[in-house]
C-alpha cells in the first residue's frame, strides 16, 4: 500500500500532470493562434463479464485455502485517454484444513485507469482500483461466525482487443492486495467479453 | 529551547526525508495570483461547505485534523478531546461551540463531544474556528471558538440526503479461524442525514434527523468493553438526532427558532473509575434568537434551554451516572456602528440547575454576565477592539478583559495580537470535582479512589498572542507569531492509573489539585503557496514549551505534542474533480499518569507516545450539476499505528467513503 500511496503522491505533484494542465488554459492571444485539438474519440459505456480464475496467491493464504474459477462483471467509462470503472467478482474458496472453513467472496470495487491505444482495435489499459473484499463464512463449520470484509487495492493491466464496433475481448491482470491485520495477496488472471456502446449524454452530464 | 522539527524529521523518518524535500522544493518554485493582504486575524480560519467536502471531513471531529495547534487526541476514535491554541490546561474542550449563532454545550463535567450535535456535516454552510480568546455572540470564548452555520435551505421544497462509511484496515479476515486472538476492526459509521425544508421568500422551515455508529472494537478496549456490553452485536456508540430550525424575516432583521435532541448511546471513557461506562447522554435544546434594526443600530436577543442527561445504557453493569442539568440562557444586547467606530453592549443570563438523587448543598449556579466592546476600523487594512466583562457567579464576582487587532505595517505586512486576561469563579467551570464537592456521589457508590483539595482556586488567565503576516508577492503569504499563555488558580484531577487485570482497565487513585500556576510559550510559522492555478500548499508548524515549578501542571502539559506540522496541498482538477494530499507530523507526547500500568504490562499502556507521521488522500467530485457530492478518503494512508492515548484505540488507515445529495424538488 505504501507503493501505491508513493505513485498517487509522484503522480499528484508532478509539473507534467497532464489532466491538470488542461484547467490552465488561460491563453487569449488571437495573433498566434493556438492549433486546433485533435477530435477527442467519442465517450463509450462498456458492460463487461468475465471468467476469473486465481492466477497466484501469498504462501499465508495459499496455506490456508485453494479457490477454481469465478465470475467478474462491471462496467467501465472510457473517456479516452482516461478509463473510470466499477464492478465486482465473485469466487468461493476451499479450505485446504477441517479447521478452517470454505467461504464466498465477492469484492467490490472502483477504479480509473489509462489507455494506451496501439492501434484502432488493441488498447492496453493500466490502472488501480479500490475496493471491498468481502467473505461469507461456511456457518456450519464455525457457527455464529458469518462475514468479513476489508479494503483492497488493486493494480492491473489488461489488454483489449476490438473485434467488431461494439464488442471486443479483454485480458486482465490484476493484484488484489488484502489489508488483513495479516495482510495476503490474490493475483487475478481474467479473460472476458465487453460490449460497448456510445456514452449516453445523461450519464455524461452526471459526471461532468 | 529544542532543536526545530525538520531535524528532528530528518533523523527520525530518514527514509521519507526524500518526499519531504520534493515538497519544500515544490512550495518554493513560483507564484501566480494576486492576494490582497487581508486584515483578517491569522488565528481565524473559515472553511466552506466546499472545502470541508475536498479536505475529507466526514464527522465534525475531523475538523480537529484541519486545526492547527488542536492537540487533539481519542480513547474510541468517536469523542475527540482537543485544546485548541494551547488555551486550556488540559484537553477538556473548554472551547466554546456556537451553532446557527447560539452558544451550546453537549457536554457534562467538561467533556463535550462535537460529534453529538445534531446535523451532518454535508449540512454545514461554513465553520469559523478562532484559536485565541474572542468576543463571540456576547459570549467570552477563553479556549477558543467553533462556530458552525447550517445551511439555509434554499426557495422552494427541497431534499437533503447523505451517507458516509469508513472501512477501516487490520481485520483478521479469513486468518481469525487459524489466530482466534485477533480482533475484528471493521467499519467506522455510516454517519447518515436526512433533510426536508421549505423555503419562502420570508422564511424557512428545515426539519432533518442525522444518526451516526461507532464500533468500540479496537484490541486495546475490546476486553474492558465486552465485560460491560450486553448485546450481541459488537459494542457500538449510537447516535440518534432530531432537529427542526425554522427563519423568518421581520422588524429589519432576522429571528430563528430551533428545536433539537441528540441521543448518544456511549462508551466514555471516564478517568476517575479507569475503564469505559456505558451510559445514554440525551442533549435537549430550545432556541430562539434574532435581530431587529439597521446597520446604524440593532438590538440582538437570544433566549435558550438545554437540558443535558447523562443517564443509564443497558450493559451488564448497573453503572448510572443519575446526572441531568438544565441550562438557561438570555441574553440581549445592542449593536452600534457610526462612523470608523462599533459598540456592542450586552447582559447574559445564565443558569444551571442540576438533578440527581445524591443530595446536592445547592443545585443552582446562576450567572450574571455583562459586557461591552468597542471596536474601531482605523483603515481598510487596520482594526482595534477592546472589551471588558463582568460577571457574577454565586455571589463570586469575576472579570475578562479582552484587546485584540491588526495593524498595516506596509502594503505587504500586517501585525495581529490579541491580549485576554480572565478571572473568574471556580463554580463557572461547571466540573465534576465542583459537584463532588458539593454532594454528588456517584463517585463514592463506585467506589473511586479520590481526594479533593480543601478549596478551590479562582482559575486565573493570561494570555497573548502577537502575529505578523507578510504576503510578499502574488500567490505567497507568511506568518509567524509568538504566544504566551499564563495561568494560576488551576485545578486539575492528578490521576494515578494501576492496571487491573480483572477488568482489564484500570483502578486509578486520584488526586484533585487545586491553585497550580504555570507558563505555556510557543511560536507558529505558516506558508501559503499558490505556484498555479489548480495547485495550492499550505505548510503550517507549532512548537509549545510548558514551564512551572508545579510537576502536576507540567506532566499535564506533556501530554500534548510539544511540536506539530501539516502539509496540505490542494489540487483542482478537471470535471469538477478536487483532489488533497496531507501530511500531519505529531510529536512525541507523554502520559506520566499511566507508569504504572506501563511497568505492570510491560509496555501495552506505554507512558510515552512516540511521534507520527500521518499522510491523508482524498478525492472528491461533483456529479449531476450542483446536486450530489462524492468523496473518497483514505485516512493515515501509511498505517501508521497511531495512537494518542495510552489505553486508546489505534486508529489504523481507513478509507471512507461519501455522498450527499440536493435535490429541490420545487422550485418557487
Amino acid at each position: 500500500m505504501r507503493f501505491i500511496c508513493l505513485l498517487v503522491i509522484a503522480v499528484a505533484y508532478s509539473p507534467t500532470f497532464a489532466l491538470a494542465q488542461s484547467v490552465d488554459s488561460t491563453n487569449t492571444d488571437t495573433i498566434n493562434q493556438a492549433p486546433a485539438r485533435p477530435a477527442q474519440p467519442p465517450a463509450l459505456l462498456s458492460f463487461n463479464v468475465g471468467l476469473s480464475s486465481i492466477a497466484g496467491t501469498t504462501s499465508n493464504f495459499l496455506a490456508g485455502w485453494e479457490s477454481g474459477i469465478g465470475i467478474k462483471g462491471g462496467g467501465w467509462l472510457l473517456l479516452e485517454p482516461i478509463q473510470l470503472e466499477g464492478g465486482l467478482e465473485l469466487h468461493s474458496f476451499s479450505g485446504r484444513l477441517m479447521e478452517i472453513p470454505d467461504f464466498s467472496s465477492i469484492h467490490v470495487h472502483v477504479g480509473a485507469g489509462y489507455m494506451l491505444r496501439f492501434s484502432e482495435t488493441t488498447v492496453l489499459h493500466l490502472g488501480g482500483r479500490v475496493g471491498n473484499f468481502r467473505m461469507s463464512f461456511d456457518e456450519d463449520t464455525f457457527a455464529g461466525v458469518r462475514r468479513e470484509s476489508e479494503l483492497t487495492f488493486t493494480p492491473y493491466v489488461r489488454g483489449w482487443f476490438a473485434i467488431s464496433t461494439s464488442v471486443s475481448l479483454h485480458a486482465e491482470l490484476a493484484y488484489a492486495r488484502v489489508l488483513t491485520a495479516e495482510r495476503f495477496g490474490l493475483g487475478f488472471f481474467t479473460l472476458g467479453v465487453s460490449y460497448a456502446l456510445a456514452a449516453p449524454d445523461w450519464a455524461l452530464a452526471f459526471l461532468q | 529551547m529544542r532543536w526545530p522539527l525538520p531535524i528532528g524529521l530528518l533523523l527520525f523518518y530518514s527514509d521519507r526525508v526524500g518526499f519531504l524535500l520534493l515538497i519544500l522544493f515544490l512550495l518554493s518554485s513560483g507564484t501566480a495570483y494576486a492576494q490582497n493582504p487581508s486584515v483578517r486575524s491569522p488565528w481565524t480560519v473559515t472553511y466552506s461547505d466546499k472545502d470541508l467536502a475536498q479536505a475529507g471531513v466526514t464527522r465534525l471531529s475531523d475538523l480537529f485534523l484541519l486545526i492547527d495547534n488542536s492537540a487533539a487526541y481519542s480513547v474510541d476514535g468517536y469523542t475527540w478531546y482537543a485544546a485548541l491554541g494551547q488555551l486550556s490546561p488540559s484537553s477538556e474542550n473548554g472551547w466554546l461551540l456556537v451553532i446557527d449563532g447560539v452558544p451550546q454545550n453537549f457536554g457534562t463535567f467538561g467533556l463535550q463531544n462535537i460529534n453529538q450535535a445534531p446535523f451532518h456535516i454535508t449540512d454545514v454552510a461554513h465553520i469559523t474556528i478562532i484559536r485565541v480568546p474572542t468576543l463571540v455572540q456576547g459570549t467570552f470564548a477563553k479556549a477558543g471558538t467553533i462556530h458552525i452555520r447550517t445551511k439555509n435551505p434554499p426557495s422552494g421544497i427541497a431534499f437533503k440526503g447523505s451517507a458516509a462509511a469508513g472501512n477501516e484496515i487490520n481485520d483478521p479476515g479469513p486468518f481469525r479461524f487459524i489466530d482466534s486472538t485477533q480482533v475484528n476492526i471493521d467499519r467506522v459509521g455510516p454517519p447518515l442525514y436526512t433533510a426536508l425544508s421549505l423555503g419562502i421568500r420570508k422564511g424557512s422551515l428545515k426539519a432533518s434527523f442525522a444518526s451516526d455508529e461507532h464500533h468500540a472494537t479496537d484490541i486495546m478496549m475490546i476486553r474492558r468493553v465486552q465485560k460491560l456490553h450486553l448485546d450481541t452485536r459488537r459494542p457500538q456508540l449510537r447516535l440518534r438526532a432530531p432537529r427542526v430550525s425554522a427563519t423568518f424575516k421581520a422588524l429589519g432583521g432576522t429571528h430563528r427558532f430551533i428545536r433539537s435532541r441528540s441521543r448518544l448511546e456511549d462508551l466514555r471513557f471516564f478517568e476517575p473509575l479507569g475503564l469505559e461506562i456505558p451510559n445514554t447522554s440525551v442533549h435537549d435544546h430550545i432556541s430562539g434568537s434574532g435581530t431587529i434594526g439597521d446597520s446604524t443600530r440593532s438590538f440582538s436577543y437570544r433566549a435558550s434551554y438545554d437540558r443535558v442527561h447523562l443517564g443509564y445504557r443497558l450493559s451488564r453493569t448497573d453503572i448510572d451516572f443519575d446526572w441531568l442539568q438544565e441550562r438557561y440562557a438570555l441574553h440581549a444586547s445592542q449593536h452600534m456602528h457610526w462612523g470608523s467606530w462599533q459598540n456592542e453592549t450586552g447582559i447574559t443570563l445564565r443558569s444551571r440547575r442540576s438533578h440527581t438523587s445524591s443530595i446536592l448543598l445547592y443545585d443552582t449556579l446562576f450567572e450574571t454576565e455583562g459586557y461591552t466592546s468597542w471596536h474601531w476600523h482605523a483603515s481598510a487594512s487596520s482594526y482595534h477592539q477592546i472589551a471588558g466583562f463582568f460577571t457574577l457567579t454565586n455571589n463570586e464576582f469575576g472579570y475578562k478583559a479582552l484587546a485584540s487587532g491588526a495593524q498595516s505595517l506596509s502594503p505587504t505586512t500586517v501585525l495581529h495580537y490579541t491580549f485576554s486576561h480572565e478571572r473568574t469563579a471556580f463554580e463557572a467551570m461547571n466540573s465534576l470535582w465542583f459537584w463532588a464537592r458539593n454532594g454528588y456521589t456517584f463517585l463514592l457508590e463506585q467506589g473511586a479512589d479520590f481526594i479533593l483539595p480543601l478549596r478551590f482556586s479562582h482559575p486565573e488567565t493570561t494570555t497573548l498572542d502577537i502575529a505578523l503576516s507578510v504576503r510578499p508577492s502574488k500567490g505567497l503569504g507568511f506568518t509567524f507569531g509568538l504566544f504566551e499563555r499564563r495561568f494560576r488558580g488551576v485545578t486539575v484531577p492528578q490521576y494515578t492509573f494501576v492496571y487491573n487485570p480483572s477488568s482489564d482497565g484500570f483502578t486509578p487513585a486520584t488526586t484533585v489539585v487545586s491553585g497550580l500556576a504555570g507558563r505555556v510559550i510557543g511560536y507558529e510559522a505558516t506558508l501559503h503557496a499558490r505556484p498555479f492555478a489548480w495547485m495550492s500548499h499550505r505548510l503550517s508548524y507549532t512548537a509549545s514549551f510548558p514551564s512551572s515549578p508545579d510537576v502536576a501542571f507540567v506532566s499535564l502539559w506533556h501530554q500534548h505534542p510539544r511540536y506539530q506540522t501539516t502539509l496540505t496541498t490542494r489540487l483542482t482538477l478537471p470535471s469538477r474533480l478536487q483532489a488533497f494530499v496531507r501530511w500531519h507530523y505529531t510529536g512525541s507526547n507523554r502520559w506520566l499518569s499511566y507508569q504504572s500500568a506501563d511497568r505492570a504490562t510491560t509496555g501495552r499502556f506505554a507512558t510515552d507516545r512516540p511521534a507520527y507521521l500521518l499522510l491523508d488522500l482524498g478525492l472528491h467530485k461533483s456529479l449531476w450539476g450542483p446536486r450530489m457530492q462524492a468523496s473518497l478518503v483514505l485516512r493515515n494512508a501509511l498505517d501508521a499505528p497511531y495512537r494518542p492515548h495510552p489505553a486508546g484505540a489505534a486508529l489504523h488507515a481507513t478509507l471512507f467513503a461519501q455522498v450527499s445529495l440536493d435535490i429541490a424538488a420545487v422550485r418557487w
